[in-house]
Parts: structure tokens; C-alpha cells; sequence
């Protein structure tokens, strides 16, 4: 027997190696000095340093044919999403977690691990490859939602979380597992190509994998019938990792999904398109009907996110170049979005209590200016209004589901930000026209309030002058296969 | 075709009749005779007693986490170890690197205080 050595590419790997060094650094300078101040700049570095790699890679290479790993224009660009939300975590719990009793020594390593599965995850071209980074993201988030020890709301949401997931995995595992047993490969490429000359898609197996597969990734994107946990969860995890779980695994995985569609499952997936519409139509209504109902944000900014969930799969159902772009973009933007929001709630925290229900906003801008103005912008944009970058993102994507002919869906998608608004512009009501409530003593944290106030100037700039990140993304599906 | 899978058909039968027939053996032919500690329910040498909810020291519970994660990784020291020579240098590298990582958790774990029977 003859073993096919991998080719070794440090250079293309290299911002991982660097993630996963700085980690496993950050957890040693902890069990050794044990100083969150030190843990806490080495983590910083470390993903600093990835990100100054991966844009001198942007550009540059292609997809190594018969590895493990892409390294395209299309995984650099999430790379570096995925990193600038790890680092805007990172200032946003600067402050939280030394109010709120957080085991801070092994929470910044924690977030780079679960930053190395998502880059790990969007990065690979194996199915085995993919598993390792999906479960490297979970079982990191299942610690980091946990991690407030003391509090019994994040013990039973880490717990409902890790029960949930590793039903899911089990799911798609046995996904994984068919769709082996249907094409002989857990390569992408060699999958595709595999099923490329079949008809009807290729075997009925084929089409079982993909639906338990479906499952297990449905679930990590919080999509309806699949997002039972997600409110329990969001609620309970730390505030800052609350914002890091919607937004960056999430994106992760809908990044997966994305590639997944668009490269190995492209001649099987015509048959899912109805599936994908129905998924789409049901997490868009459920999650906004439901956030209408809720007293508190947490759980309304959770419902809130199952439903940009379903604005995305409009992307996945539409599903061509233009769709693509639209999906990027407003992955983008929900990423800033969603960190915006849970950034505010989470400056907002005092002691060891924090401010959940809707009543502790009443009137909170006179007490609390900078947080109550970017909170509204966030909850605008989150809403679609003009000149938020919620508006271009919610127009390039029900445009490209109206230029696929997917008419339906847009106008379902439009009817859904009409209600949106409703509870987002309650919030905001709440805020600004009533008399404030005596809130005493909240912090005012420096950095958190710098690393808030500009990511809201970032949704007003993104709404005005969108052009630099389109072009950007316009570059990264070029890197994709042809559609 | 058929006999191949006759005499896996046939393994089962045989490995199933044997211990049955041993077991059935012994209930026929052996002497009983039940004393109380006998008919109890077997608790590795201790009486039982109270509620099965009992409260027991978290620190097994450290060991036997430490020891999971340690016996699965050094399971990978056994393919490399079969294949060590045609892996050459490539698979010495890959090692090395493991075994670093390994240690280090090692380190990571000892210096916790998870090692420390307190």
C-alpha cells in the first residue's frame, strides 16, 4: 500500500496555526500568571495577527486541489469577517465580564477556538473536515454560553444547547454518512463529480443525506422548524457571546451551506428548492410573530434573528451570482448588526444583574445617550429602514429573489419587515418618549461604548456608501465555481 | 455465495447455543443456596444503602474526563506506530507536533490542579 502524502501549504494555513497558537498560548499564560489582562492582549494578537495575514492573502490563491482546505477569495473574505467579529466580541466583553462573574481566564482562548472552527468550517472542501470544524465551534460555544457559572439561566441554557447540538451532530453525522455511502468520497470535488452525470440528482440516498444533513445544519442556523433552542439560549448565554453566537456561527454555517449548494450538492439541490422556500417563508414569520409577544429584548432580539435567518435562505432559495452577492453582503451586515444590538444590551449590564426586560428601557436616553442612539440605529437598521445598512442589504436581497422569479417570496419577505417594525420601533418608543425610570448606576465603560459607537457609525455608513464592500464581495464569489 | 453466508449464519447459532446451553447447565445441575447478602444487588464490595441520587466527590469525575481524553489520543500513537517506517519523516513531523499539543493540555491540566487529589 502506498500512502498519498498531503501537499503541505503552511502559507495557506498559516492564520489558522496562528489562531490555534495564541489560544493554546492564552490558556497556558492563564494557568500559569493567572492575569485576564495578559490572556486578554495575547488573544487580541493573535487574531490581529491572523487578520493582517489573511488580507495579504486576499487575491492571491486558489482552490488546492485535493485538499482539505480552500483558500479563495470566498473563504478569505468570511476569514476576515469572522475574525473582526471575534475582536468586536472581545472589546464588547471587555467590561461585561468582570461585572457579571465570568471565569474570564478561559473565555478569550474560548472565543479562538470557536473562531478557528468557523474559519476551519467555511474553509473546508471535505465532509469530514467540515464535521471536526462544526463540533471545534459547538462544543467551544457550549462552554462560552455556560460561562457564567453562578447564574442558573446560562448553566440550563449551555446545557439545553449542548443536548440539542449533539442531537443535531448525531443528525449530520448520519447525513455525512449516506451521502458517502451514495457517492464512495467525502471530498467536495469528488463528490460533485460523482454526482455530476446522474439524473434526477443522483440516487435517492443521495437526497436522505442531504435532508439529515439539512438537520444538523438547520439546526446551527437557528432555522424554523429547527430553532427551539435559540430563544433559552440566546437568553441565557452572557450577553456578549449572545451577539457572537447569532452572528458568527450562524454566518458560519450559512457560509457552509452556501458553498455546499453552490459546489458538491449543485445537481441535487433543484430538487430542494421548495423545501428551502418553505423553510425560508416559516422562519421569517415565526420569528417575527413571536418577537412581537416578547417582554424581553434578549428573547425578542433572539426571535428577531431567527427571522434575518429566513432573509438569508431567500438568498439560498434564489441561489445565482446575484443571490450570492446579496446573501454575503447581508450576512455582513447582520454581523454588525447583531453585534450592535447585543453590544448595547450588554454595556447596559450593572453588577451582577443585567437590564433584560422591556420595562428597564423606559426612557433610557436621558440617562444613557450614546447607548440609547446606537441602539436605535441598530434596531432601524435591523428593520430596513433607509440609510441603515439593514435597507441595502434587505434591497439586493428580495431584488435578486424578484429578478430569479421568485416574486412570492420577496413580497412575504417585505411583509415580514412591515411587522419587524412594529417591535423594533416599540423598543425605540420606549426609549426616547417616556419619562425615564430611576436606572441607577450602570457602568460607562470606555472601550465597550468606542467599540459600540463604531460599529453604529459602520451600519450608517455601510446604508449610505455601500459600494467599496459590494465590490469586495462582487470579488469573493467570483472565486466560486461558474453557476 | 449462499454457503459464505451460511457459515456466518452458522457462527451465530453456535455462539449463541454454547453459552446458553452452559448457562442452562449450571441452573439444572449447581447447588443454591441463597443467603441474604447473596440476594442483595451487587455494589463493588459495599453495602447498599440509601437513595441511588447520592452525592459522590466531583474529582472522579475529573479523572475520568482526563482519562478519556488521554486514552483517544494516544489511540492515534497506534496507526503511526504500524505504519512508522513508510510514513518516514512526514509522520515523525506530525508526531511531534501531536504529542506537543497533547503535552501541553497535560501541562495545562496539571498546573489547573486537576491532578491534585484534593
Amino acid at each position: 500500500m502506498d500512502i498519498a502524502f498531503p501537499a503541505v501549504n503552511l502559507k495557506g494555513v498559516l492564520p489558522q496555526l496562528v489562531v490555534t497558537s495564541f489560544a493554546v498560548a492564552g490558556l497556558l499564560v492563564d494557568a500559569f500568571y493567572r492575569s485576564t489582562r495578559m490572556v486578554f492582549a495575547i488573544s487580541l494578537l493573535g487574531l490581529v495577527l491572523a487578520l493582517l495575514l489573511f488580507l495579504s492573502n486576499w487575491g492571491k490563491d486558489g482552490v488546492y486541489e485535493g485538499a482539505l482546505l480552500a483558500v479563495d477569495n470566498y473563504t478569505v473574505f468570511f476569514n476576515i469577517l469572522f475574525l473582526l467579529i471575534a475582536v468586536a466580541t472581545m472589546l464588547l466583553s471587555l467590561h461585561y465580564i468582570d461585572l457579571t462573574g465570568v471565569d474570564s481566564g478561559k473565555y478569550y482562548p474560548l472565543i479562538l477556538f470557536a473562531t478557528l472552527g468557523m474559519m476551519l468550517l467555511v474553509s473546508s472542501m471535505d465532509l469530514l473536515l467540515m464535521f471536526l470544524s462544526i463540533e471545534l465551534l459547538s462544543v467551544s460555544m457550549y462552554i462560552l454560553v455556560g460561562s457564567q457559572r453562578e447564574r442558573w439561566v446560562s448553566n440550563e441554557a449551555a446545557m439545553k444547547y449542548l443536548l440539542m447540538g449533539a442531537f443535531a451532530s448525531a443528525f449530520l453525522l448520519f447525513g455525512i454518512s449516506l451521502v458517502f455511502g451514495a457517492t464512495g468520497s467525502t471530498s467536495f470535488i469528488k463528490i460533485e463529480s460523482a454526482l455530476g452525470g446522474l439524473a434526477g440528482g443522483g440516487p435517492f440516498l443521495i437526497h436522505i443525506g442531504i435532508a439529515m444533513m439539512l438537520v444538523g445544519l438547520g439546526f446551527k442556523i437557528a432555522m424554523v422548524p429547527f430553532h427551539m433552542w435559540a430563544p433559552d439560549v440566546y437568553d441565557g448565554a452572557p450577553t456578549p457571546i449572545t451577539g457572537f453566537l447569532s452572528t458568527g456561527s450562524k454566518i458560519a454555517v450559512f457560509a457552509l451551506i452556501l458553498r455546499l449548494l453552490m459546489n458538491p450538492f449543485s445537481v441535487p439541490y433543484s430538487q430542494w428548492v421548495v423545501a428551502f422556500w418553505v423553510f425560508a417563508v416559516l422562519s421569517m414569520t415565526l420569528g417575527n410573530v413571536a418577537a412581537l409577544l416578547q417582554r424581553n429584548v434578549k428573547r425578542m432580539l433572539a426571535y428577531s434573528s431567527i427571522a434575518h435567518a429566513g432573509y438569508i435562505l431567500i438568498a439560498v432559495v434564489a441561489m445565482d451570482g446575484r443571490a450570492m452577492e446579496a446573501a454575503l453582503l447581508y450576512m455582513t451586515v447582520y454581523a454588525i448588526m447583531g453585534l450592535t444590538a447585543f453590544g448595547c444590551i450588554a454595556l447596559l449590564a450593572k453588577g451582577e444583574e443585567e437590564r433584560f426586560s422591556i420595562e428597564d428601557y423606559t426612557g433610557l436616553a436621558y440617562n444613557y445617550p450614546l447607548q440609547a442612539v446606537v441602539l436605535s440605529v441598530c434596531l432601524l437598521s435591523l428593520a430596513g429602514i433607509p440609510l441603515t445598512a439593514g435597507f441595502i442589504g434587505k434591497f439586493y436581497l428580495f431584488s435578486a429573489a424578484v429578478k430569479s422569479g421568485f416574486i412570492g417570496l420577496a413580497v412575504i419577505g417585505v411583509l415580514n419587515s412591515a411587522i419587524s417594525l412594529y417591535y423594533y420601533l416599540g423598543l425605540m418608543l420606549r426609549m426616547y418618549a417616556m419619562p425615564t425610570v430611576a436606572v441607577e448606576g450602570m457602568g460607562h465603560p470606555l472601550v465597550g461604548k468606542l467599540a459600540v459607537a463604531l460599529l453604529g457609525i459602520l451600519i450608517l455608513v455601510l446604508g449610505i456608501y455601500p459600494s467599496p464592500l459590494l465590490g469586495v464581495i462582487k470579488e469573493a464569489v467570483a472565486a466560486l465555481p461558474a453557476i | 455465495m449462499q454457503g459464505y453466508w451460511l457459515a456466518i449464519v452458522l457462527t451465530f447459532l453456535i455462539a449463541a447455543l454454547i453459552p446458553g446451553l452452559l448457562i442452562f447447565l449450571s441452573t439444572i445441575l449447581g447447588p443454591k443456596r441463597l443467603t441474604p447478602e447473596k440476594a442483595l444487588p451487587f455494589e463493588c464490595g459495599m453495602d447498599p444503602s440509601g437513595p441511588a441520587r447520592e452525592r459522590f466527590p466531583i474529582k472522579f469525575y475529573l479523572v475520568a474526563v482526563l482519562f478519556l481524553v488521554f486514552d483517544v489520543e494516544v489511540v492515534f500513537f497506534y496507526p503511526w506506530a504500524v505504519l512508522y517506517k513508510k510514513l518516514a519523516i512526514f509522520g515523525l513531523l506530525e508526531m511531534m507536533v501531536f504529542t506537543l499539543f497533547v503535552g501541553l493540555a497535560l501541562l495545562y491540566a496539571w498546573k489547573e490542579g486537576v491532578l491534585e487529589w484534593r
